[in-house]
């Protein structure tokens, strides 16, 4: 995180983003690609460095992006848009793990798993975007340090709209979400800026979360600021057992087992249940994993604006406060253990659970933070083959598969039988599939994914994958 | 032993699952969840009565094992259909059943994004159907017994875990809580030592507004630990409290004393997730001197007992599995 003069989050980022632009632009070289043309296909020929620029028109198909310092960015011309469609078919929309990419303006629809995924990609900057569902994730930058995620617009998600992920350093600003069963959702990350969002109509507004069973066990510093809150009141349509089926309708902030969680200058109104919600993590997911703290500690609720929240609590809202004998929902609810929590503006605020909030000291403000990306990119190390297949079978293959159940696909133990120690046969499968079970779907296609990265999924799954 | 009446309770087993597996499948759509609700369904035949006893302790024992313990669940509760006035058997049907529900809650907790959940809600329904029939009986015993009112509050505190709101399972808590703090009043020994740790769990779970009191529970912990020091629950888990309340050096006693317990041959299982959470907790203090030793003595009880469950949350849905960045499991 850095600190700075006075300078707004907006004009660094912009500053930032030029001269990622500038520095990108004096290298390569820009290749087009109109419409009836393939986007991949322009990856394939690109030089890292290059820019690729995507006229308006329909394009159906899954871009993988994993060489440095691309940069797609679609052109809109006369409100027409370069439209990635999944047709509710493929599973990811734009998948990245090149380090210094840019994927900007282009609207990206009906992809069954993620919208625009970053996968261990450094330095990225995701601006300007429409992602529609219905998808699981519309904009996930996951396993990555020192992003951007600006003035998107993202709805229709299954799970959280915009999803980071495991990431370091991400500034997620001015974008807007709504629809999705969580709005704007960092999970297990450090130095996360969310700030002057406009996150509506969601089943939870703004998520902090510390989940359990994954490999980065701790999370925190991040700042929840000037964000627009509103209405966060859709019925959870989750699957039954999902841990998002456990969000509760009616919420608009939530921190969940996060350290160092500011909430600051947001406009929170009109959330049936409850404004901001301060929780352990075991209050809603279960899952044993003692090696993460599941209690949030030093929580900071300072000036904020609430506004008619809690009119109309419903679930699992609605329960605690039946529990606890109140009728209406609060400003602030607390149900954990953690430690050296503050709030200001107490006496302003309805709320349950807050003993052992101290007061905030006067003054009490983040505004020193301007952004949380690093002021000069992070060194990115490039990938090995082994740790291309693992990731590529994590952001690709777990949408459908998993390794002893039904999925979408068969499970993965039945394809290490077939396939046995053919880790070219099932390269080759993953390329051009074909039919094999009526009780299947046709698997698509993945010949997006070069030779060698296919390479490194079949050997990932036929030597390394286990359970 | 008297004759049991199997096919009853199988029958209406058979329609349970049925409209359980539709109404899930209904729910979750038609991707994402396996449809496994048939996987609910297990072999359980009624052995003959000169080996029902050794059958229902193999069963019982078999900790890692759902089937195992499910069928465990259906003979001890026919027993105690078939024996309704004996209080005993009552209690060890209930007991049994509410090991059965434990075991499926944990399956369901590392099965992340709820991919089986049709089985686990179908094998659960199953079990709550016997578990409140037993209830109700011992509710209605007039003798407030120290392992009967455990029990019960045992139940109550896991039957709801993972199929009921959340206002049912904090009013099911705060009922096991008023059972379990009769019970150690009259012998604080309860549950096999159990009963007191479980009250102090109890009162460090529930948020301040429903009840909770962390001193309260730190106490209950300590006398739990005084009277039955060699609990590898009641130890993993006060260390976890001590943990909590910035207390690495309590909590790290505690997990070394982990390491002096044998485990019980008769939950095997528990003793394996035990050693696991304690690794964890230890890295996380951080011990990794402690957190190797219990790696390694929970690595000797695998190796000797390969049927156990390796806890391991498989990937689905981009999460999950090993860090893809290290290759190594977390």
């Amino acid at each position: 995180m850095r600190g700075s003069k006075p300078m707004t989050a907006s004009a660094l980022a912009l500053a930032t983003a030029w001269i990622s632009l500038a520095a990108s632009q004096a290298l390569g070289a820009t290749l087009t690609v109109k419409a009836g043309e393939s986007i991949q296909a322009a990856v394939k020929r690109a030089l890292p460095g290059d820019r690729i620029e995507v006229e308006p028109g329909l394009y159906k198909e899954t871009v993988f992006i994993d060489k440095d310092g691309i940069e797609l960015s679609g052109i809109v011309r006369g409100g027409q848009w370069p439209v990635l469609d999944g047709e509710n078919k493929l599973n990811d929309g734009v998948l990245v793990s090149g380090h210094g990419v840019t994927i900007e303006r282009l609207w990206v629809k009906r992809y069954k798993g993620n919208g625009i995924m970053t996968q261990g990609s450094n330095n990225y900057r995701i601006a300007y975007n429409v992602v529609e569902g219905p998808c699981f994730y519309a904009i996930f930058p996951q396993f990555g340090k020192n992003g951007l995620v600006t003035h998107n617009v993202a709805f229709g998600s299954e799970d959280a709209a915009i999803y980071v992920g495991m990431s370091d350093n991400v500034d997620v600003v001015h974008n807007q979400t709504y629809a999705s069963i969580i709005g704007i959702e960092s999970e297990n990350s450090h130095d996360i800026l969310i700030e002057n969002n406009y996150v509506h109509d969601n089943v939870v507004g703004i998520a902090t979360t510390m989940l359990p069973a994954l490999p980065v066990k701790s999370s925190d510093r991040i700042i929840i600021r000037n964000n627009i809150v509103a209405r966060n009141n859709m019925k959870n349509t989750a699957p039954p057992g999902a841990i998002t089926a456990g969000a509760p309708p009616g919420l608009g902030i939530l921190v969940l087992g996060t350290d160092h969680t500011t909430v600051e200058g947001n406009l929170i109104r009109d959330n049936d249940g409850v404004g901001v919600m301060v929780s352990e993590t075991n209050f809603l997911v279960t899952t044993p994993d003692d090696r993460m703290d599941p209690f949030p500690d030093s929580t900071q609720v300072l000036r904020n604006v609430f506004l008619n929240n809690g009119s109309n609590p419903q679930g699992t809202l609605r329960d605690l406060l039946d529990i606890a004998g109140v009728e209406r929902g609060v400003d602030v609810l607390a149900t954990g253990k953690g430690r050296d929590h503050c709030i200001a503006d107490r006496l302003a605020l309805t709320t349950l659970g807050t003993r052992n909030f101290a007061d905030c000291a006067p003054g009490t403000t983040s505004a020193a933070v301007a952004s949380m990306q690093t002021a000069k990119p992070v060194v990115a190390t490039p990938f090995t083959a082994d740790q291309k297949g693992r990731l590529t079978y994590l952001a690709v293959c777990t949408g459908c598969h998993t390794y002893n159940s039904k999925l979408v696909g068969p499970p993965m133990v039945v394809i290490k039988a077939l396939y046995g120690k053919d880790e070219q046969r099932l390269a080759d499968y993953i390329a051009k599939p074909v039919r094999k079970r009526p009780d299947y779907p046709e698997m698509p296609s993945q010949d997006y994914l070069p030779e060698d990265i296919r390479l490194a999924v079949a050997r990932y799954i036929l030597s390394e994958l286990s359970h | 032993m008297k004759p049991v009446k199997w096919h009853a309770c199988w029958r209406g087993f058979g329609a349970l699952l049925l409209a359980l597996g539709n109404a899930c499948a209904l729910a979750a759509g038609p991707a994402r969840v396996e449809d496994s609700a048939a996987d609910a369904v297990y072999d359980c035949p009624l052995p003959p009565p000169e080996q029902f006893e050794a059958r229902v302790t193999q069963l019982s024992t078999s900790t890692w094992d759902k089937n195992s313990l499910g069928c465990a669940a259906d003979l001890t509760f026919v027993a105690a259909d078939n024996a309704q006035s004996d209080i005993g058997l009552q209690v060890q049907a209930l007991l049994a059943t509410t090991a059965y529900i434990a075991h499926v809650n944990l399956l369901w907790d590392f099965d992340l994004y709820g991919i089986r959940v049709p089985e686990w809600t179908a094998r659960i329904q199953h079990a709550i159907e016997h578990g409140n029939v037993l209830d109700q009986r011992l509710a209605a015993v007039p003798v407030e017994d120290p392992d009967l009112l455990s029990a019960r509050a045992l139940y109550r505190l896991t039957w709801p875990t993972k199929v009921a709101d959340a206002k049912t399972i904090m009013i099911e808590t705060r009922a096991a809580q008023v059972l379990l703090e009769k019970a150690v009043a009259k012998e604080p020994k309860a549950l096999g030592g159990n009963a007191l740790w479980i009250l102090g769990r109890i009162f460090f779970d529930l948020p301040e507004f429903a009840g909770g009191d962390g001193v309260k529970a730190m106490k209950l912990l300590e006398q739990a630990h005084a009277q039955t020091p060699g609990n590898l629950s009641m130890l993993r888990y006060s260390a976890y409290v001590h943990a909590q309340d910035r207390n690495p050096a309590l909590a790290r006693t505690r997990l070394t004393e982990m390491l002096s317990v044998d485990p019980d041959p008769a939950d095997l299982q528990t003793a394996a997730d035990e050693l696991k959470n304690a690794r964890d907790l230890a890295t996380r203090l951080p011990d990794a001197a402690l957190a190797q030793k219990l790696t390694d003595r929970r690595d000797a009880l695998l190796q000797a007992q390969p049927q156990l469950l390796a806890r391991k949350p498989t990937a689905a849905n981009m999460h999950g599995g090993v860090d893809p960045i290290t290759g190594k499991e977390y």
